[in-house]
C-alpha cells in the first residue's frame, strides 16, 4: 500500500484519482455525497430560498402596516406572519447561511481538504433542511406558529395555544438547531486540528478566529434554547408545569433561557459577517489587516461579555434595579470591542491603497448602516431608554439595522467577492450599482422611519393603528422604501443568475489576495488540494498563484491517494506542526437515513404518535452504530508517509484526534445545558410564585446509595478497560451492566420519588433531573456494548483504543452528571420545603 | 507553570463570568431570603447592600492582583518578538486587562442603585 | 444622546469615505493609533459617562420622576386577555374602572401591576416607561402626570389576537374633588 504515492502522477492523473473518490457521484448518489463544496452550497443556497420565503413575509407585514386600520390581513394571520418572518430570518436563513459560507470556505482558508466530520455536516444539512420544511409546511397549511419569535409563555402554552403552532416552533426550530450544534463542534475541531501543516494559531487567517469564537459561542449559547423548547414542549405535551405560574412554574425561566441563547445569538450572526470583511477589506485596501491580534483579543472579551447581557431584553420584567445595571454595563462594554474593529478596519484602509469595487459599495453600506444600528443599541441598553422604547418599532428599527447592516450587507459584499470563487466566473457589474442603491436607499427609507413611529410610541407586532394616531404617513413611507428594497433584492438575485450564465471566466486570483482558498483552480476540485500546502507566514499574506502552481503538482503533503481513502492532514493546535493522518469514511447515504429517522422523533412528537417516538429514537441510535465499521481499522499501522519524507500515525493511533475532541466538545454542550437546567430548578425556588410547594418530593436515602456505588464501580471499569488491556472486556461489561443498572435506578426513582410531577414545578424539575440523569448512563451503557462489539470484531487494540478512550469520556461525564442528579434533588427539595416566608 | 495557551487565554474572561453568576445569583437570592421581593420595596437591605459591595471591591482587587501575577509570570519566560508564545502572551495582557476593567464596572452598582424590588 | 449619536455616526461613515477616498489619509496616525483612539479612548469615556447616568435617571425615573416620594398614590392595573382593570385601594370605596385609570395629577402614582392570564405591558408612552405584567408577579411603576389631562396607554407586550386593541386611557385629575364628578358623569 506505500507504494503507490512514491511514483509520482501528473498532475492530471492526480486530479483524476483524487475526484475518484473525493467527488460527487451523479445521479440519486448525490444524495450520499458528504463533501463540504457540495454541502456547504446546499446549505447557502437552501437559505436563499428561506430568505425569499421571510422577504416575502415581511412585504405582507409592510402591505399591513402601510395604512391605517387595514383590513389585508387579520390578526391571527398577522401574528404567523411576523413569527415566521423572525424565526425564518433568525433561524432558517441567517445562522444556517453562515453555516454555509463557513462550510465551503474555512477548509479551503485552512489548507485542508475537508471538515472534521463530513458526514456530521451532511447529517446536519438534512436537518436544517427537514425541520425548516416542517415549519414551511405549517405556514403553508395555516398553522404556523404565532407568539412572536421568541415564544413567550404563557401565551405559548398549551392553555393560551392549544395548537399544533407552538409545537411546530418548538420541535422545527429545535430539529434545525441540531444542525447548528453539530457544525459548532465541527468548526471549532476543524480549526483547532485540520489546518496547513506550519500554520500555527497566531498565522490563521482571522476568518479562521472568527469563526472558532463564534462557533464556541454557539456550542455554550445553543443548549440554552434547546433546553427550554424541550422543556416547553414537554409542559405542552405532558403538562410538567416548569412556566406555568400557577404551578410554581415562572414564565420569566422560559425569557433568561431565551435571552441566554438569544443574545449571544445576535453576536453569533454578526461575527462571522464581521469576520467576512476583515478578510474582504484588507484586500482592497491592499495592505495587511491591521491590528491582528488587538482584533483576536477584542473578540474573545466580546465572546464573553456577549453572554453577560441577555437581560438587556427583560428591562421591563420587574428586575430590580442592581441587577439590571450589570447587564447594561456590560451592554455599553461590549460596544468597545465592535469599535475597536470598526477602527482597525479605518486603520487599515488609511495605510493601504484602497481600491473601490462591487465588494467595496456593500462594506460602506455595512459602516453605515451598522453604525447607527450600533448607537441606537447602545441607547437600548441604557434601562431608562430601553423602558421607553422597548417593544416598540425603534426596536424593530434598531434589530434590522444591526442585523441588515451586520449581516446582509457584509454577506453580500462577501457574496461578490466569493461567488468567482464558487462559479469560476467574474460579475460583469451592470446590475450590481443600481442592485446595491436601491437596497441601500430602500432599506434606509423604510427602517429610518420607524425609529419615529416607534419613539411616538407604536407598539410592534399590532396589525392595526388607530387613525388618529398619526403613524400612518411614516409607515407608508417606511412600506414604500420596502418596495424599493424589495425591487433591489430582485435585482441583486438576477444579477447573480446572470453571473453564472454570463460571467466572464478569468485566469487565478481575481482580486489579487494573499489566503489559500485562492490557491486552487476555480471552480474548487471536491478535495481543494491536490497536495496540502504549508505556511511559513501568516497565512493572508501567500502568493497563491504560485502555492497553486506547486499543490496542483503534488509538490505538497498527502499528494497521492491510499487505499482508495480520503485522507487530510492534522497538525499540533497550537503550533500546527503535523501530527497524523486523518483517514475519512467513505461516502455514505446514513446521514440522510438517520436524518429522516431524526425526523421520525420530531415528526411523531409534532403529531402526538408518542408510541412511535422511542422506536424512532432507538433508530437514531442503531443508525448512528452503523455509521461506526467505516471508522474503524483492523490492523495497526504505526506510521504512514505523508510525502516530504515525513511520516506520522493514522488518527485511530493518535493520541487526540478530531473525534476526542469533538467529545469534548459534545460534553461541553452538554454541560451547559445540565447547569442550565439545575440553575433553572433555583431560579424557580427564588423567583417563582406558588412556592413552597403543597406536594413534597421524598427521595430515598438507599437507592441514591445503590446508584452511586454501581455509578462509582462503571467509572472505575471503564478507566480500567480504557488501555485495552486483556481484560477490557470484561471490564467494559460491567462498566455496561452497572450503567444500565443506574439507567434502571433513575428511571424508578424518577417514577417515585415525585407523587406526580404534573403537580408542581418542583417535581417537575426533579423527575426531569433524574430523567436527564437516565439517558446519559443509558447511552453509556450503549457506548460500553459497542465497545465489546469493536473489541470482538479485531477494531480495537492497545494502539488502536481511540474508540474506548472516546466512550470513557462520556462514561466518566455521565457518572459525575449521575452524581449530581442524585444530590441536586434532594438539595431543590429542602430548599422547597425550608422556604416559607 | 505551563497552562495551554487557548485556555490562557480565556482565563480571564471565565473568572469574570464566574463572579458575574454568583452576584447575580447572590443578588437575586439575597432578596428573596431578606423577605420576599417586594416586602422590600421602599427600604434599604443595607446588610445585603454592604455584603455585596465588599464582595465586588474584593472580587476587583483579587482581580487586580492575578492580572499582575500573570503578568510578571509572563515576563519572566524569554520572549521573541513574532513567536506564537509571545503572540498569545499579548492577547492574554490585553484580555486580562479588559476583564479588569469590566469587573468594577459591571458590578459598581451595587453600591448605590435599588437592590430588590422595582 | 441623540445629537452624541449623530455625531459618532457622521464621524465614523466620514472617516470610512475620506479614507477610501483621499489618498493617504490618515497615514500619518499610526494603526495602533488609529485603534486605541478610535477604538478604546474615544468610546469607553463616553460609554462610562452615559451608563452612570443611566444608572442615576433610572434611580430617578423608579422614584417616579419627582421629589422623594413620601405621599403616594396606590393604584392596581389587573390585564387580562384583551383589557385593563383599575383598582384603587388608596380611595375607598372607589368603584373599579375598566380600560380608564383615573390619578390625580402631581402626585406620584404607584401603580401595582398583574396579569391574570399572559403576559402583558402597561405603558403610558407620554407619562414614562413601561412595566411587564408577568402573571404569578406583582410589578411598581412609579409615575407622575405633571398636568391634568387625558394620556394614551397601550399593551405593549404581544399578548395574542387582541394585542393591538389593548389600549385604555388616563384621566389626570387636579383634584380629588374633580375626580368624583367626573366620576358621576361617567355613571350617567
Ligand atoms: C427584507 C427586508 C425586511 C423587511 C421589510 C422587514 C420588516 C419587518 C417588520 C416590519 C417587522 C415588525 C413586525 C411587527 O413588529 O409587527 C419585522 C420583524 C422582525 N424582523 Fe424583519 N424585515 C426584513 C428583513 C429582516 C432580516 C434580514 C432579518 C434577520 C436577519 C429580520 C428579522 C426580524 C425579526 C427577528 C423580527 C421580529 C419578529 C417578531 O417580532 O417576532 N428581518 N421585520
Ligand atoms: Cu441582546
Ligand atoms: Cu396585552
Amino acid at each position: 500500500m506505500t507504494e503507490r504515492h512514491e511514483q509520482k502522477l501528473s498532475p492530471v492523473a492526480l486530479h483524476h484519482a483524487l475526484e475518484e473518490v473525493w467527488g460527487t457521484k451523479p445521479g440519486w448518489r448525490r444524495l450520499a455525497t458528504i463533501n463540504h463544496n457540495v454541502v456547504g452550497k446546499r446549505f447557502m443556497l437552501t437559505a436563499l430560498i428561506f430568505f425569499a420565503i421571510g422577504g416575502l413575509l415581511a412585504m405582507l407585514i409592510r402591505v399591513q402596516l402601510a395604512s391605517s386600520e387595514s383590513v389585508f390581513m387579520d390578526a391571527d394571520q398577522y401574528a404567523q406572519v411576523f413569527t415566521m418572518h423572525g424565526s425564518i430570518m433568525m433561524f432558517l436563513f441567517a445562522i444556517p447561511f453562515f453555516e454555509g459560507l463557513t462550510i465551503y470556505l474555512l477548509p479551503k482558508l485552512l489548507g485542508t481538504r475537508d471538515l472534521a466530520f463530513p458526514r456530521m455536516s451532511a447529517y446536519g444539512y438534512w436537518c436544517y433542511l427537514f425541520g425548516g420544511s416542517i415549519l414551511i409546511a405549517a405556514l403553508v397549511g395555516g398553522v404556523a406558529p404565532d407568539s412572536g419569535w421568541f415564544m413567550y409563555t404563557p401565551l405559548s402554552s398549551s392553555t393560551y395555544a392549544p395548537g399544533i403552532n407552538s409545537d411546530v416552533w418548538l420541535l422545527g426550530i429545535t430539529f434545525v438547531e441540531i444542525s447548528a450544534l453539530s457544525a459548532a463542534i465541527e468548526i471549532i475541531v476543524t480549526i483547532l486540528k485540520l489546518r496547513a501543516a506550519g500554520m500555527s494559531l497566531d498565522r490563521m487567517p482571522i476568518f479562521a478566529w472568527y469563526m472558532l469564537v463564534v462557533a464556541t459561542m454557539m456550542l455554550v449559547g445553543f443548549p440554552p434554547l434547546i433546553l427550554g423548547s424541550i422543556l416547553l414542549e414537554l409542559e405542552r405535551a405532558f403538562d410538567l408545569p416548569f412556566f406555568d405560574p400557577t404551578h410554581g412554574g415562572d414564565p420569566l425561566l422560559w425569557q433568561h433561557l431565551f435571552w441566554l441563547f438569544g443574545h449571544p445569538e445576535v453576536y453569533i450572526i454578526f461575527l462571522p459577517a464581521a469576520g467576512a470583511i476583515s478578510t474582504i477589506l484588507p484586500v482592497f485596501a491592499s495592505t495587511p489587516l491591521a491590528g491582528y491580534r488587538i482584533i483576536v483579543a477584542a473578540l474573545v472579551s466580546m465572546a464573553f461579555l456577549s453572554f453577560g447581557l441577555w437581560v438587556h431584553h427583560m428591562y421591563t420584567t420587574g428586575i430590580p434595579h442592581v441587577a439590571l445595571s450589570f447587564f447594561s454595563a456590560a451592554s455599553a462594554l461590549v460596544a468597545v470591542p465592535t469599535a475597536i474593529q470598526i477602527f482597525a478596519w479605518l486603520a487599515t484602509i488609511s495605510h493601504g491603497r484602497p481600491r473601490f469595487s462591487i465588494p467595496m459599495l456593500h462594506i460602506f453600506g455595512f459602516f453605515f448602516v451598522f453604525v447607527i444600528g450600533g448607537l441606537t443599541g447602545v441607547m437600548l441598553a441604557m434601562v431608562p431608554f430601553d423602558w421607553q422604547a422597548h417593544d416598540t418599532h425603534f426596536v424593530v428599527a434598531h434589530l434590522h439595522y444591526v442585523l441588515v447592516g451586520g449581516f446582509v450587507f457584509p454577506m453580500m459584499a462577501a457574496a461578490y467577492y466569493w461567488l468567482p470563487h464558487i462559479t469560476g466566473r467574474q460579475p460583469v457589474q451592470h446590475l450590481s450599482q443600481a442592485a446595491f442603491w436601491m437596497i441601500f436607499i430602500g432599506f434606509n427609507v423604510t427602517f429610518f422611519m420607524m425609529h419615529l413611529t416607534g419613539l411616538r410610541g407604536m407598539p410592534r407586532r399590532v396589525f392595526e393603528y388607530p387613525r388618529e394616531s398619526g403613524w400612518e404617513t411614516l409607515n407608508f413611507i417606511s412600506s414604500l422604501g420596502s418596495f424599493v428594497m424589495a425591487m433591489g433584492f430582485a435585482l441583486l438575485a438576477l444579477d447573480f443568475i446572470l453571473l453564472f450564465r454570463f460571467g466572464r471566466r478569468y485566469h487565478r486570483n481575481p482580486w489579487k489576495a494573499g489566503t489559500l482558498e485562492w490557491a486552487m483552480p476555480t471552480p474548487p476540485a471536491s478535495y481543494n488540494f491536490a497536495s496540502l500546502p504549508s505556511v511559513d507566514r501568516r497565512a493572508d499574506q501567500l502568493d497563491p498563484n504560485m502555492l497553486g502552481a506547486q499543490l496542483a503538482a503534488g509538490e505538497g503533503y498527502l499528494g497521492f491517494l491510499r487505499d482508495d481513502r480520503m485522507e487530510l492532514l492534522a497538525v499540533n493546535i497550537v503550533s500546527g506542526e503535523p501530527e497524523h493522518v486523518v483517514r475519512f469514511p467513505r461516502q455514505s447515504y446514513l446521514p440522510l437515513l438517520t436524518a429522516v429517522a431524526t425526523g421520525g422523533v420530531f415528526g411523531s412528537l409534532l403529531l402526538k404518535l408518542y408510541w412511535l417516538t422511542p422506536l424512532a429514537f432507538i433508530a437514531v441510535v442503531l443508525l448512528f452504530l452503523c455509521w461506526t465499521p467505516d471508522t474503524g481499522e483492523k490492523r495497526d499501522m504505526h506510521s504512514l508517509p505523508i510525502g516530504n519524507h515525513v511520516e506520522v500515525p493514522p488518527h485511530l493511533e493518535a493520541e487526540r484526534p478530531p473525534s476526542w475532541w469533538a467529545m469534548i466538545l459534545a460534553i461541553v454542550a452538554d454541560a451547559t445545558s445540565y447547569i442550565s437546567l439545575l440553575f433553572g430548578g433555583l431560579f424557580l425556588w427564588v423567583s417563582a410564585p406558588n412556592w413552597p410547594p403543597a406536594v413534597t418530593v421524598e427521595i430515598a436515602i438507599a437507592p441514591c446509595v445503590v446508584i452511586a456505588v454501581l455509578l462509582m464501580l462503571s467509572a472505575l471499569c471503564s478507566h480500567r478497560a480504557t488501555p485495552a488491556g486483556q481484560h477490557a472486556s470484561r471490564y467494559l461489561l460491567i462498566c455496561a451492566l452497572t450503567q444500565a443498572a443506574s439507567t434502571v435506578g433513575f428511571v424508578w426513582l424518577s417514577l417515585t420519588s415525585v407523587p406526580d410531577p404534573s403537580q408542581h414545578a418542583v417535581a417537575a424539575t426533579v423527575f426531569i433531573v433524574f430523567v436527564y440523569a437516565g439517558l446519559h448512563c443509558g447511552l453509556s451503557a450503549v457506548l460500553g456494548g459497542y465497545g465489546l462489539w469493536r473489541i470482538r470484531n479485531g477494531y480495537v487494540s492497545a494502539r488502536r483504543n481511540l474508540d474506548l478512550r472516546i466512550s470513557n469520556l462520556w462514561q466518566e461525564y455521565s457518572t459525575i452528571i449521575g452524581g449530581a442528579s442524585l444530590v441536586f434533588p434532594a438539595l431543590l427539595a429542602s430548599l422547597a420545603n425550608g422556604s416559607a416566608p | 507553570m505551563t497552562v495551554p495557551p487557548l485556555i490562557a487565554l480565556i482565563a480571564s474572561f471565565a473568572l469574570w463570568s464566574l463572579i458575574f453568576i454568583l452576584f447575580y445569583a447572590a443578588q437575586a437570592t439575597g432578596c428573596h431570603l431578606v423577605g420576599g421581593d417586594n416586602a422590600m420595596r421602599m427600604s434599604d437591605p443595607y446588610i445585603l447592600r454592604g455584603v455585596l459591595s465588599l464582595c465586588v471591591a474584593v472580587a476587583s482587587v483579587a482581580m487586580l492582583l492575578l492580572f499582575l501575577k500573570s503578568l510578571r509570570l509572563r515576563r519572566q519566560q524569554p520572549q521573541q518578538a513574532e513567536t506564537t508564545s509571545s503572540f498569545f502572551s499579548e492577547l492574554a495582557t490585553y484580555v486580562w486587562a479588559a476583564a479588569l476593567f469590566a469587573t468594577p464596572f459591571c458590578f459598581g452598582g451595587v453600591a448605590w442603585l435599588t437592590l430588590c424590588g422595582t | 444622546m441623540l445629537a452624541a449619536a449623530a455625531v459618532l455616526f457622521l464621524l465614523v461613515v466620514g472617516l470610512f469615505l475620506t479614507t477610501v477616498f483621499v489618498p493617504h489619509f490618515g497615514r500619518r496616525v499610526t494603526q495602533g493609533q488609529w485603534i486605541i483612539y478610535g477604538g478604546i479612548a474615544l468610546p469607553l469615556p463616553l460609554l462610562a459617562l452615559l451608563t452612570f447616568f443611566a444608572f442615576w435617571q433610572g434611580e430617578y425615573l423608579l422614584r417616579g420622576a419627582g421629589p422623594p416620594p413620601d405621599d403616594i398614590y396606590r393604584v392596581e392595573a389587573h390585564g387580562t386577555m384583551w383589557s385593563w382593570q383599575f383598582s384603587y385601594p388608596d380611595a375607598p370605596g372607589k368603584a373599579p374602572t375598566q380600560d380608564v385609570l383615573h390619578v390625580p395629577a402631581a402626585r406620584t402614582v404607584e401603580i401595582a401591576v398583574t396579569s391574570g392570564d399572559v403576559i402583558h405591558s402597561f405603558w403610558i408612552p407620554r407619562l414614562g416607561g413601561k412595566i411587564d405584567a408577568v402573571p404569578g408577579h406583582v410589578n411598581y411603576l412609579r409615575l407622575r402626570a405633571d398636568h391634568p389631562g387625558r394620556y394614551g396607554g397601550v399593551c405593549s407586550e404581544y399578548c395574542g389576537t387582541g394585542h393591538a386593541g389593548m389600549r385604555f386611557e388616563v384621566e389626570a385629575f387636579e383634584d380629588a374633588a374633580s375626580a368624583a364628578e367626573s366620576e358621576s358623569k361617567e355613571r350617567k
